[in-house]
Parts: C-alpha cells; structure tokens; sequence
C-alpha cells in the first residue's frame, strides 16, 4: 500500500573510517578524499520508494575519535538502524565497532537494525581485517555485514537499501505486536524501545542523557 | 582587527609566548631558548624507531591520528594545498611535537584546526609551536578527557543565554535542546569551521584580547543564537532541525555583524544594574564597579534585558590598525575597542 515511514538512522565508527563519505555519496554522490574531520553531528536526509512504500531517511553522522565518545547517546537515541563503519586497512577500527554494539544492544535493545560496513575496498590490498572474521562476528551479533568503497561508489545503495527493507519489517513487526490501534505520540520513535525508566505520559521537558 | 602583516608579531604577545613587558633582548633571549627546547623535543619523536613504535601503542594512534587530520585540515588554503606543500609537513612535524610536550593530551581531532591558522601567521615552526602551545593552554581542557572544558562552557552559555532571554531558553529545551550541543564544534575550535579563514584570523585575535571582557566567546554564541532564534521559534523547530540549521550556518556568518553584536551585548550586560553574579563572574566583571555614571540603564528595568538595544559606551581606544574599510564612524569606533592597544 502507499504507506510512508520515517527512519532514523545512525553512522558510528572510529575517525576517519569513512562515515561522512558514505552519507555524502549516498545523499549527494559527492567524494572527496579529503573531508574535513567530523567533529559535530550533522543530518542529511534522502527519500526513496521501496515497492510502493515511501520511506523518509534522516542519516546522523557522527564524530569519530573515541573522546567524542560521550556525545554517541545524544544522536543514537531514538534511531532505527546503525551503521557501524571500520576502515578495513584498520584492525583498530574494527575493534572499535564491537564496542558500540555492545553499547546500542544495551541502550537500545534488539529492535534497532544494526549494519556493519567494511568501508574503502578499494584498498583490498592493504586489508587488515578478515572478511570471515567480520562477517562471523556481524552474525554472532544479529547484524548484517556489508563491503563499500565511497570512492568507487560500490555497495552504498545496496547496504542503505537493505537496511531500509529490514526496518520496514522490524517497523511493521512491532506495530502488528502492538494490536494495530494505539497510535503512538512520538511518531519518530516507532519501533525503538527507550530503556525503561520512562514514565508512561511522556511531557515534554527534561533532556537527553544522564536519566 | 590587525592588518595581516602586524599580525606575526602581535599574535606572539597576545597569546602570552612573549611577555608584553619584555625588552628586545629578553625576546630574542627567549626565542633561543625555546628554539632550542624545541628540536630537543622534536628529535625525541624523531629518533623513535619502528621497532620502538611497534612497543608504544599511544605514540601510534596519536601519529595515525595527525596522519589523517592533516590530510584534510584546510587543504585549500594555499598554505596547505597540494600533495607536497611544506606547510603540511610542519602542521604534522608541530602536532607530533606538541605529543612530546604534552603526551598526557597527545592529539585529538580539532587540534588541527587551532594550529592550521596559528602556523599560516607565523609561517615559522618554532613560533608557530609555541603560540599553538599558549593557545592550548587556554584550551586544553576541551581535549581533555572528560571533556571539562566543553561542559563549563555550555553551562556558562547557558547561564548568559537565560539572561539574555529566557523565552528562547525554555523554548530550546522544550525541545531536548536545552543542553546547547548543537554549539559544540563552536566551542571546541572556536568558531574555526564557522567562519573563513581571514575571518578566523579576525575573530581569534579579538577574542585573545579579552576585550570588552573575558569569555567574549560566548558573547558571541549568544550574538549568533539571537539571530537565530526567529526563525528557529516560528519554524517550531525540534531537536533534529536545530542542529540543522547551526550547522548549515557555517561561512554564512557576517563577522562584522556578529562582532558588534556581541559588544552590544556585553555593554548591555555591563551596564545591567542587577547583573547575576554568575554571569559577572563568567564575564570577568567586577560587580562593585558597576559604573553609576553610565548613561544607560536608566530607562531600562535591569532585569528583563531583552532583545539588545545597542546601548553602546562611547569607545576611545587609539588604534594603528583597523582595516578602514567599515562604513560609519560610530561603528568604527565600537570595534576599535576590541582591537588591541
């Protein structure tokens, strides 16, 4: 049917693994080799149509290095999907990625679709991380692993497409478990689960962070 | 500000790598000395062999980390453009240095961005390291590990914010924005993404002069957020829209406009009768010495500030280098008075 969705969905990796490349070849087909660091969250949106369904995508980019650690909750919140990006030259990234999926399994349960993206496969010759051993470790989890390149354009509409599928039925999924009828205030936090501290009328004071 | 040639020298007193009672000779003394500590600390990154690196895992990200960022630190200013331009070379040689200086800190990202423009000044390794390091010290905490520095500063923002107008306060954190993180890049390199790099250079050297009061950064926060604050209110922006659009003003702010709107507001605060104390303390502002000839104020309640209503001080400085090309005598004076003595 025409039903249209709105999806929140987060880039995480370490620093300069390539997140603001893959939302800028995503939303803009743009590269550049040469991004600046990212060291405020910024927010794109792209809209698409998969069979029929209208789907609003607003993509965070984060900043990587581990001191902008803290600021990670701030923008994971309230999100659909994540895209845990490592730099496949770069084991370290790699281990940073299995840390924020112990964080957003914790934070946010198992209802947020969580993607890891072995990013620059254009430098294959200079892997360092196993395909097997990432794809492994992505299934142990409940994601799914993806192989991009911002630079070539390679498995971006593919990984973004995908994921926007699988929140579509993780958004239907919740909503039928839901018995159809309540209509949700918080529209944009369909099918995420807020840990539990939150009172049952939800006004609209108070902040982020630190419950 | 300082036309670009006076800028070299002046920056090295500003940033405190020279004293400013110093006589020529205690300078060129000093300037020995600190070559000399200099190289010293260079060659010790320098004569780290491979084998050593392998074994010091923090001197490897902190040169991975350099690596990447000057990379992609202001590449197209003519300075650093290129594949093998000098400039790239010592942004990197500095940073690495700056690791051996202070290793607790190391490097973290944004730490480019506070030497790119400092390097381009000076366009001299030794000066350039030691006003970088001056310049760190005041914001060192940012970096830190806890990331002190930004707290304070939010909160201290937010403190002059609710002063200023307390309707916008509420209204920000009607939408989970009350914790002001959508200034954070603003904060962390001072304003160095949002602006051209000549403005940086205009814009830094007014803040190093802690003129008309301490903190002036956060004036011009405010400054900014109160040009913005119509638009974010009648669009009924949310938490997602109002980072939006903070950072999608980077390189669309007037400098000019933004400066005199931020020594506005630090008169309209000088001259308020009841000024918070904290707010007082945040600007550097003795409160006994309010001045009680001040011409303002009288038609004003003191409490409720408002929007600025550019209550200005008549401003005398003497200045040798403003760059002229302002219209308005009044304005020019204003300004005058951010520049330094």
């Amino acid at each position: 049917g025409g039903r249209s969705f709105s999806f929140k969905v987060v880039l995480l990796g370490e620093g300069c693994v390539g997140k603001t490349s893959l939302v800028l070849r995503y939303c803009e087909n743009k590269f550049n080799d040469k991004h600046i660091t990212t060291l405020q969250a910024s927010f794109l949106t792209k809209k698409l149509n998969i069979g029929g369904k209208r789907v609003n995508l607003a993509i965070w980019d984060t900043a990587g290095q581990e001191r902008f650690h803290a600021l990670g909750p701030i923008y994971y919140r309230d999100s659909n999907g994540a895209i845990l990006v490592y730099d496949i030259t770069d084991e370290d990234s790699f281990q940073k990625v299995k840390n924020w999926v112990k964080e957003l399994r914790k934070m946010l349960g198992n209802e947020i679709c969580l993607c890891i993206v072995g990013n620059k496969i254009d430098l294959e010759k200079e892997r360092h991380v196993s395909v097997q051993e990432a794809e492994t470790y992505a299934e142990s989890v409940g994601a799914k692993h993806y192989h991009t390149s911002a630079k070539q354009n390679k498995g971006i509409e593919e990984l973004f497409l995908d994921l926007c599928k699988r929140m579509i039925e993780t958004a239907q999924v919740d909503e039928r478990a839901r018995g159809n009828g309540s209509s949700q205030s918080g529209t944009a936090r369909r099918g995420v689960q807020i840990i539990d501290d939150e009172p049952q009328v939800q006004s609209s004071g108070g902040c982020c962070s630190s419950g | 500000g300082l036309c670009h040639t006076l800028r070299k020298e002046a920056w090295k007193f500003l940033l405190g790598y020279f004293p400013w009672n110093s006589t020529k000779e205690e300078r060129a003394n000093r300037q020995k000395r600190k070559t000399d500590e200099y190289f010293r600390m260079k060659l010790q990154w320098k004569s780290v062999s491979e084998e050593q690196e392998k074994r010091n895992s923090r001197l490897r990200d902190y040169r991975s980390l350099i690596e990447k960022d000057v990379n992609r630190t202001d590449r197209t200013n003519k300075f650093y453009e290129g594949e093998d331009n000098p400039g790239l070379i010592l942004l990197h040689d500095i940073l690495m240095t700056y690791c051996m200086y202070d290793f607790d800190l190391g490097y973290v990202q944004g730490m480019s961005d506070l030497l790119s423009p400092v390097l381009y000044v000076m366009e001299n390794e030794v000066d350039a390291f030691w006003c970088f390091v001056s310049y760190m010290d005041q914001m060192h905490q940012n970096f830190e590990e806890q990331m002190q520095g930004m707290k304070t500063q939010l909160i201290q923002l937010s403190t002059l914010l609710r002063l200023l107008d307390s309707g916008f306060c509420s209204y920000l954190e009607s939408q989970d924005s009350g914790y002001l993180y959508f200034c954070f890049r603003w904060l962390l390199i001072r304003f160095k993404r949002e602006f051209s790099f000549q403005d940086i250079l205009r814009l830094w050297e007014v803040m190093w002069t802690e003129l008309p009061c301490q903190n002036f950064h956060l004036l011009l926060c405010c400054a900014i957020l109160e040009s913005e604050k119509q638009q974010i209110m009648d669009k009924h922006y949310g938490f997602n829209e109002i980072l939006k659009h903070i950072n999608e003003l980077s390189m669309k702010i007037d400098v000019e406009y933004i400066l005199c709107k931020a020594e506005a507001i630090s008169m309209q605060m000088m001259n308020c009768k009841e000024l918070p104390q904290a707010v007082s303390e945040i600007l550097g502002i003795e409160t006994s010495s309010v001045t009680p000839d001040s011409n303002a104020g009288e038609d004003e309640s003191g409490a409720e500030l408002g929007c600025p209503t550019l209550l200005y001080q008549s401003v005398s400085t003497p200045v040798t280098a403003a760059n002229g090309t302002r219209d308005g005598a009044q304005q020019v004076a204003e300004m005058q008075s951010l520049t330094p003595a």
